[in-house]
């Protein structure tokens, strides 16, 4: 049970730095990123990867971050000539596109079948010492991505994000360059993103294409609704509640008689109730944006 | 001649276009006017000259640079031109004087330091109460604050989309005078769409009648003032949007 218990913590650790990645692109500028899953992707088939080839797990971390980096990079540069709905509707293309490499390049990737039996930091701590060091990694990095965030949002730049996202004809008035900072905010938060998708893939030293898939994506969009979207605590809190939802879902089939195979469905089931209520009831979610409204009306 | 638009052509919807070939000259430290019924595509002619809404066909001058393909920070940034979009878009909660920073972002420190004293001085309705929210002031102050924002980087041509909208007659007046002195001391070309067409005419020195996207009268502003099409439609009292002066509008093309 304490295990069980270290094992949620961790993982809702990891899922934060998604939530706060996503926060930053979709929360404080408004880019809707359906295809967010693909950073985390990068992150962790990195890791895979160079794990595969026998390199340092450091190494895989590292070739994430980059990687990631660039592949924001790019993808916010195609905001300069698409409109926003249909920037969206890319960003999820660019995901799927990427799963299906991931799945037919089988020599690189392990194809269908993902890559097992990678080493991670604690590989060779066993026992609670091990599952507590991964705990205290996975929360030092939220912390930090916490910190990141809630910096970014603060200066001048989150002013200009928020900006962006409120009166884009504005802000370009004002001199500011639409695109250039909207690479940058991809370039910055895509790295977070991958950062936690290497650690998940040495914490349960396994990674598969079905992770990439789009659910995942609209997982993180449901957590920033229910911590309340735009607001980094808000990220933080609403990974953890979604984890909760998960984790308690496993105590369901003690209750009542669901079938094994259903059990994913069922959690799924509780995550569209939730978020519906969320939207229903409190849309501004848990923690709502620290927003100074601004008022155009007298 | 300061801004130059030929044969511009734009829209929103593929297919359709707001602007069907729109050209004029201003020249430099010129005040133009452009008065129009709702909807002819007024603001979009704006858009279009800052870069907001691509022109399809035809080219934008500014200064005798061709920046057609430029985005709007670039016009901002590099063509000098600036825009004051037709809400009124100060950041309430922001001081007066965070506002008129606001505008000169790129500058460096110290220049936009003195730069936004020049302008508060010169305005005591703004300076006096600088250190008050933007949202304390009157719709007049505010607009008066937009334009200054817009004035920071010291602009070659200011846009201004329906300053005076809003107001009151005086304010109006009040309004139309601060832009004359703006360009006598600024030395900026000024594009100024408006519904108040008999004042803004009245400090103009040219103005534009724009019908369905197209230029239907053009002319020295004292001309069009007295000229007996714009002044039944304009100037007569009958809002712009009435089907029976739509009907007439058309009738001018
Ligand atoms: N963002 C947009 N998308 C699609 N169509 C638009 C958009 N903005 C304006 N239009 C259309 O373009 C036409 C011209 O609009 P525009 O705002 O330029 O008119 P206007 O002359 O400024 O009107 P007003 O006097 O009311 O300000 C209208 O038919 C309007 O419906
Ligand atoms: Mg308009």
């Amino acid at each position: 049970m304490l295990d069980f218990a270290l094992y949620v913590a961790t993982i809702a650790a990891v899922y934060a730095l998604f939530a706060l990645s996503l926060n930053l692109q979709a929360g404080v500028t408004g880019l809707l990123n359906f295809g967010h899953v693909a950073f985390f992707g990068v992150g962790a088939y990195s890791s895979g990867i160079v794990a595969l080839h026998g390199g340092h797990w450091l190494l895989g971390v590292l070739v994430g971050v980059v990687v990631s980096s660039l592949l924001g990079a790019v993808i916010g540069r195609l905001g300069r000539t698409l409109a926003a709905d249909y920037w969206a509707i890319v960003t999820l293309a660019v995901a799927e596109c990427l799963r299906l490499v991931v799945v037919n390049e089988g020599d690189l990737t392990g194809g269908p079948q993902g890559i097992s039996g990678i080493a991670g930091p604690f590989s060779s701590v066993s026992g609670l010492a091990g599952s507590l060091s991964w705990l205290v990694l996975c929360v030092v990095l939220a912390a930090l991505a916490y910190l990141v965030a809630e910096t970014l949002t603060g200066m001048q730049f989150g002013r200009v994000l928020r900006l962006l996202r409120e009166e884009p004809m504005l802000a370009a008035s004002l001199g500011h360059n639409i695109t250039a900072e909207k690479t940058r905010v991809l370039a910055v938060a895509a790295p977070i993103a991958a950062v936690g998708g290497s650690v998940y893939t040495l914490y349960i030293s396994y990674i598969g294409p079905n992770q990439l898939l789009p659910i995942e994506t609209f997982l993180v969009f449901t957590m920033l609704i229910i911590g309340g979207i735009g607001n980094n605590r808000g990220a933080v809190f609403g990974a953890l509640v979604i984890q909760l939802i998960y984790a308690g879902s496993r105590f369901l089939k003690d209750i009542f008689p669901i079938p094994d195979q259903s059990a994913s469905s069922v959690r799924l089931l509780i995550v569209g109730l939730v978020l519906t209520a969320f939207l229903m009831t409190r849309p501004e979610g848990l923690f709502a944006e620290k927003l100074r409204r601004i008022d155009v009306h007298q | 001649m300061k801004l130059q638009a030929k044969d511009l052509t734009a829209g929103y919807v593929a297919g359709v276009n707001i602007l069907n070939g729109i050209s004029f000259d201003l020249a430099d430290q010129e005040i133009m006017t452009v008065i129009g019924p709702n909807g002819s595509g007024k603001s979009t002619f704006l858009k279009c000259l800052m870069g907001f809404v691509p022109a399809r066909t035809g080219t934008v001058t500014v200064s005798g640079t061709d920046c057609t393909r430029d985005a709007a920070h670039r016009r901002v940034r590099r063509h000098r031109m600036a825009f004051v979009p037709q809400l009124d878009n100060v950041f309430g909660p922001l001081s007066i004087r965070d506002n008129v920073r606001a505008g000169g972002q790129y500058m460096p420190r110290r220049e936009r330091e003195r730069r936004a004293d020049e302008l508060l001085g010169r305005y005591p309705a703004l300076g006096d109460r600088q250190n008050a929210r933007a949202d304390s002031l009157s719709g007049g102050e505010r607009q008066l604050l937009a334009v200054c924002r817009a004035l920071m980087p010291r602009p070659d041509v200011l846009l201004l989309d329906e300053p005076s909208a809003g107001l009151s007659p005086a304010k109006v007046t009040e309004l139309f005078d601060t832009i004359v002195d703006i360009r006598a001391r600024e030395n900026v070309t000024v594009l100024c769409v408006e519904q108040n067409a008999v004042q803004s005419l009245a400090v103009s020195d040219r103005g534009i009648v724009l019908v369905q996207g197209q230029v239907a009268l053009e002319g020295a502003a004292h001309e069009l003032l007295l000229d007996p099409q714009v002044s039944e439609l304009y100037l007569g009292g009958l809002p712009a949007s009435t089907p029976e002066v739509q009907s007439v509008v058309k009738g001018v093309l």
